[in-house]
């Protein structure tokens, strides 16, 4: 197996009372894309927040090439490589595009290679370039994904966490977003996608993960996933 | 009305004003971005002013003492910042008025305790000690006028500092999603730190500048808190640019009041809270604040 970027070992996680994480183990190789699938309220969101820092868990590990950042507060996680595109997409309405993105740049963590730059990123974007003196809070849905994707990438993660990446956005929309995935994918990045479209991950993702109340029911590829259609069916919806 | 004596106290006006904003927008961008009242503002005016007395005793000049305030205002806001404020963010605002109160209780008996509780004044610096003739029988106050400058210059940075850099960027941002801001790998532990020891030294760097112009007495910082909360409410709570609108008015209303309402007992110095009743009437969340 290649060297894990990320390396999640029995994560439980609490909201006040409730237990939400019930031990979830992954891990997630350099450059691999991974999906994390599962109905509504199964912890995915929670699983990205834990690895994020925002949630604390209870119980568990979180690695990051080595380092256990269970115990880091959240700016330290982001500063060793980790990137967030939350579901709410976090936009700074009172900054505008351009200020989104350079707010938080940095070079990446390694020094290494082609980094992510203004440049890149509205090359990636067009439409981002086009309304870069816009305000925040005065983007359409799908600019302000196409924003804190761009926001992310422009801290030059090793690992990009993205929840809900096409939830609410416009078909063509969707379809840009997905065509950026694939572009993150191939410039090496390692990620998680959250997304309802179970057909849209199978053709992208290295790997699926799906969660049930809290554990993981499924880790492997996607001819494993797809060729089980009760298993689909109970615990996706497809 | 004299046109003359009027225009004299519109700049008596303005200039109160200006001096209220350096207070004001520490106090809007602390409770803006930080989401901490802070009682304890207005000490840090009053030891400002204080500092003043001594380090002009000490430097022979009020300059020195701005130079060497400035720093010490800095590592007094970072030592409170660490040692009591930091553990308000999470907590609700009962308890950041009981602490931030008792810190008034505990500035207020040093101040006793060093400087003693008799009024005192700070010489103005002799090349600004003179006036401005306007007319034959009228002048205005060179330190005035200085003290206008100075303010507007720091208005002029504040602004740049928040609109055209990155950590003013980071600061509009901690004030809307401080969460998120941290997830971008930013220390917002750090940020708070700068952001506070900003606001103590805008508000001591008035109580410097201030105290050559007004006599030193106990009990200076409460006024000029109280004062500065109602700028803040006026002006939209997180609002830089609703503490400059809203200093400026208070400055105009607080000075006309006390020129133009003596006759009505009282009601003089209630023009400021006229003003900010109609206010709020008219907008409840301030001039500039979030709807």
């Amino acid at each position: 197996m290649s060297e894990a970027v990320l390396d999640v070992g029995g994560v439980h996680a609490h909201y006040g009372q409730s237990h939400i994480l019930h031990g979830v183990t992954f891990r997630l190789a350099r450059g691999e894309c991974m999906s994390l699938m599962g109905r509504n309220g199964m912890g995915k969101s929670t699983t990205l927040r834990a690895i994020m820092g925002l949630v604390k868990p209870t119980l568990g590990k979180v690695w990051v090439l080595g380092t256990d950042m269970a115990h880091l507060p959240t700016d330290r996680i982001a500063t060793l490589g980790v990137a967030y595109v939350p579901e709410n997409r976090g936009i700074f309405p009172n900054l505008t595009v351009l200020e989104n993105l350079v707010m938080a740049a940095r070079p990446p963590v390694d020094g290494g290679g082609a980094g992510w730059t203004l440049e890149r990123v509205f090359d990636l974007f067009p439409r981002l370039n086009a309304r870069k003196d816009s305000w925040g809070n005065n983007l359409s849905g799908g600019e302000q994904q196409m924003l804190t994707i761009g926001r992310a990438l422009m801290t030059n993660p090793r690992i990009l966490l993205l929840d809900e990446a096409t939830e609410g956005l416009a078909p063509l929309v969707r379809d840009e977003i997905w065509r950026v995935i694939g572009v993150i994918k191939d410039s090496g990045i390692a990620s998680i996608i959250v997304d309802k479209n179970v057909k849209r991950l199978a053709g992208i993702a290295d790997r699926h993960v799906v969660l049930v109340k809290g554990r993981v029911v499924f880790n492997g590829n996607g001819e494993a996933l797809m060729g089980d259609p009760e298993f689909l069916n109970r615990h996706l919806g497809v | 009305m004299d046109v003359t004596l009027f225009l004299l106290q519109t700049l008596n006006g303005i200039q109160h004003g200006l001096l209220l904003f350096l207070v004001a927008s520490g106090l809007t961008i602390i409770f803006g971005i930080m989401g901490v009242i802070n009682l304890a503002h207005g000490s840090f005016y009053m030891i400002g002013a204080y500092l003043a007395l001594s380090l002009t005793q000490w430097t022979g000049s009020l300059f020195g003492a701005v130079l060497l305030g400035i720093p010490i205002a800095i590592l007094l806001g970072l030592a409170i910042e660490r040692l009591f404020i930091v553990h308000l963010y999470d907590r609700d605002h009962l308890q950041q008025v009981l602490l931030t109160f008792g810190l008034i209780l505990i500035f207020n008996e040093l101040q006793s305790i060093v400087w003693g509780d008799d009024p005192h004044s700070v010489p103005k610096p002799a090349m600004l000690a003179g006036s401005v003739p306007v007319t034959e029988t009228l002048s205005y106050s060179t330190y005035r006028l200085f003290l206008s400058v100075v303010c507007l210059v720091v208005a002029g940075c504040l602004y740049l500092v928040i609109h055209r850099t990155r950590l003013g960027m980071r600061m509009r941002a901690g004030a809307y999603n401080a969460e998120m801001v941290r997830s971008l790998g930013i220390d917002t532990r750090r940020l708070f730190a700068v952001v506070f020891a900003i606001g103590v030294s805008l508000t001591a760097l008035a109580g410097i500048i201030a105290a050559p112009d007004r006599s030193l007495y106990p009990g200076i910082g409460e006024q000029v808190l109280i004062i500065s909360f109602v700028v803040v409410v006026i002006g939209g709570i997180g609002s830089v640019k609703g503490a400059f609108v809203g200093a400026i008015l208070i400055g105009l209303a607080d000075v006309y009041g006390q020129a133009y309402l003596h006759d009505f007992r009282g009601f003089a110095s209630a023009a400021v809270y006229a003003l900010m009743a109609a206010v709020l009437l008219w907008r409840p969340t301030g001039l500039f604040g979030r709807r």
